[in-house]
């Protein structure tokens, strides 16, 4: 008979608990012999199980007792209340799991701790902090401890790395010739698609996705050649993958969770010249399997787009999503998004909301050290009036026919003055404008157009580089630009910054 | 969204990747002559086999007997240094390097080896007593049997029935895999997952 038995008792009679939430229960407590113990711990974690070798979060650790005389036939109810945290979620699929323990341990000294485990189901809740409604790219949430490297450690990592260099010195006669034959084989097998369907330009523009949502896929090029092809399709796949064992003994299985194929153009000929521009929209499944990168488990959301010619190397290009369930990417959705979800495309007719009801994407911004002006503090003088009421007459349009791009052309060249919050400033790449090569070295910055939603996307003059890499995240910057054209994959406005 | 394995009354499934310890807790093996022997400093003994077939375990189990032990696992094209103890237990020593191989064989300490590589003439040459053991020979169904059992009574969710794994099943399983205990459970493990009520597998 061990010393005491314990019996981990939740309030919740099916143990579900959504993230964020407070998990309560009694801790039951049945002595069989007399001990002093240290005390009684609680601990929560969460950990995986199934195929691959064992992930696990970091320990909460609660004191439920203090040290004490515990007597034979005595019980103890204790109640206790944790934190659930938000992520990870209980998963249970083929070779992965994952599920959230409360473990509680008698502290005995000089002998085997009485313990009990229990497992509880932690479903979406509250979002984890980090996502602020910023979509582009995959959002860190798997934290680890930073490994702490001494002085002295890294001292010896270099100097080994140095013996290291001076020892591989003469094999670098036998592996360099073949590194450079390697590297002109990818080379020459780039430049070969290349010659095909020239600079392809795939815009993945959410790749933290949510659960039921759709996302938007576009592929643009300009074929160097007239050449046939089977399709261009995308690949959504979802697959688990866990490794089991270590060295020569490990062996990691994957089991494909989702796979599921999309075509965005059917088999034909494309003209050498006549640029291809199609997009779709990707329906992600109603499924659990959220992301996950463990050391030994993974889950895997992979969309990869290909052009398939036949006969020839295809060219393909592969996007890493975070999947992760609904409520966190629509309880961060950005304005733009939300106000065209909320009033739908088809049926629109009222003008945007004006910017104080519009205000979900500031979120990110409200941190009391925040100190960059923001659209409501910003006494603008440019008049944003003329581009603005443009913007509500092409979101107005109907987003399926060519009627905002046609606006949108009524209006090209037309100058606008233009008070643009900055999101982000990046180089602009291959871009040559529509007059003379004035935007080929400049930048492309992108925002909003200050005291609103509406999303643009400015192309800035080569001149201007010193001002616009100045800028930062959310400061209002001010200009003149002309309309260029509409982006119906992002749902925004290209302009160009206009001379002087 | 249940709990994981609730409609067959387990927490888990009892054929996927254990941890050390409940490796060693679960093992079936009998090491306890080996152990005795390993009280002269000049014995050693050797567990020869392909991979999964439960030279680890062996070493896992001797481990628990011996709390002065000193233990490393050398994982593929790492070295590792010699740990201090009593019993020095290597696992993977065939990955020893060959100036570590002559300290360890030439030192007074009784050797516990899991080695793909059989080292007893060069242990000899030392003046070692050597006992090889050659994992995956010995292993009978109804050990089997008892291992694989054991394993699921120890993911036991509550009291009442709980699968069970028939001696048939293990016959079958020896037919295709031989004395690999690994590939029995990966197949297990499949079997398992598409258990849908609690049966004999």
């Amino acid at each position: 008979m061990s010393k005491c038995d314990i019996d981990i008792e939740f309030d919740q009679q099916d143990r579900t608990y959504y993230g964020g939430q407070s998990v309560t229960g009694t801790v039951h407590i049945q002595v069989n012999k007399d001990i002093t113990c240290n005390g009684i711990v609680l601990t929560s974690y969460w950990r995986t199980h199934g195929y691959g070798n064992r992930d696990q979060g970091d320990k909460i650790r609660y004191d439920l007792v203090e040290a004490t005389k515990l007597e034979a036939g005595q019980r103890l109810s204790v109640p206790f209340e944790i934190d659930a945290s938000c992520w990870p979620l209980s998963y249970h699929g083929h070779h992965i799991n994952l599920d959230h323990y409360v473990h509680v341990a008698v502290d005995v000294p000089w002998a085997i701790d009485p313990k009990q485990e229990e497992e509880y189901l932690l479903l979406p809740g509250t979002p984890p902090p980090e996502f602020d409604g910023a979509r582009h790219e995959v959002i860190q949430i798997e934290k680890r401890a930073p490994t702490d490297t001494g002085t002295i450690a890294k001292i010896c990592i270099a100097g080994a790395m140095l013996a290291m260099g001076f020892v591989l010195i003469p094999a670098a006669f036998i592996f360099v010739p073949i590194i450079i034959v390697f590297v002109g084989f990818v080379l020459g097998w780039q430049w070969l698609i290349a010659s095909r369907v020239g600079k392809v330009e795939l815009q993945v523009p959410h790749v933290v996705v949510g659960a039921g949502e759709e996302i938007p896929l576009g592929i643009r090029f300009t074929p160097k050649k007239t050449f046939r092809i089977n399709e261009i399709n995308a690949k959504l796949t979802a697959i688990e993958s866990a490794t089991s064992g270590s060295g020569t003994n490990s062996t990691t299985r994957r089991h494909t969770i989702h796979e599921e194929r999309f075509v965005l153009l059917d088999a034909g000929m494309l003209q050498g010249g006549v640029e291809v521009n199609e997009e779709v929209m990707i329906p992600m499944p109603d499924s659990n399997a959220w992301s996950l990168s463990e050391s030994d488990n993974k889950i895997t959301w992979v969309l990869e787009t290909r052009i398939d010619i036949p006969l020839f190397p295809d060219w393909k290009e592969s996007t890493t999503l975070q999947f992760v369930p609904r409520k966190f990417v629509d309880d961060t959705i950005p304005s733009a998004e939300l106000h065209e979800e909320v009033s739908g495309d088809d049926d629109y007719s009222a003008p945007p909301p004006p910017p104080a009801a519009s205000v979900p994407v500031e979120t990110a911004w409200q941190d009391d050290d925040y100190s960059e002006p923001t659209s409501a503090a910003y006494e603008q003088s440019a008049d944003n009036g003329p581009i603005i009421a443009l913007m509500d007459q092409i979101l107005a349009a109907n987003r399926f026919g060519n009627a905002r791009e046609s606006l949108t052309e009524q209006s090209a060249g037309r100058p606008f003055d233009l008070a643009i919050q900055v999101e982000r400033v990046s180089r602009t790449f291959g871009y040559k404008g529509s007059s003379g090569d004035a935007y080929e070295s400049g930048r492309t910055v992108t925002g909003t157009i200050a005291g609103t939603e509406h999303e643009v996307e400015l192309f800035t003059r080569d001149e201007s580089n010193d001002t616009v890499d100045e800028l930062q995240s959310g400061s209002i910057w001010e200009t003149q630009a002309r309309v260029t054209s509409w982006d119906s994959l992002f749902n925004r406005l290209n302009l160009e910054e206009l001379d002087g | 969204m249940e709990l994981p394995f609730a409609h067959l009354n387990l927490r888990r499934n009892p054929f996927g990747e254990l941890t050390e310890a409940e490796r060693a807790a679960l093992a079936i093996v009998d090491v306890s002559q080996i152990a005795q022997a390993l009280s002269d400093p000049n014995y050693a003994v050797q567990f020869v086999g392909e991979k999964g077939y439960g030279k680890t375990t062996h070493l896992l189990s001797l481990r628990t007997m011996f709390p002065d032990a000193g233990y490393v696992h050398i994982p593929e094209g790492e070295t590792r240094p010699v740990p201090g103890g009593c019993p020095v237990m290597i696992d993977e020593a065939q990955r020893l390097t060959w100036w570590q191989r002559r300290k360890l064989f030439s030192s007074e300490v009784p050797l516990v080896l899991g080695t793909h590589k059989d080292y007893a003439s060069s242990l000899k040459r030392y003046g070692r007593k050597v006992e090889t053991v050659y994992v995956g020979d010995g292993t009978s169904t109804d050990r089997i049997v008892q291992l694989l059992n054991t394993r699921i009574e120890h993911v036991r969710r509550s009291a009442g029935a709980i699968p069970v794994v028939s001696s048939a099943t293990v016959e079958r399983l020896q037919g295709i895999y031989g004395g690999n205990i690994r590939g029995m459970l990966y197949e297990l493990y499949q079997e398992l997952q598409n258990l849908r009520e609690i049966d004999q597998i």
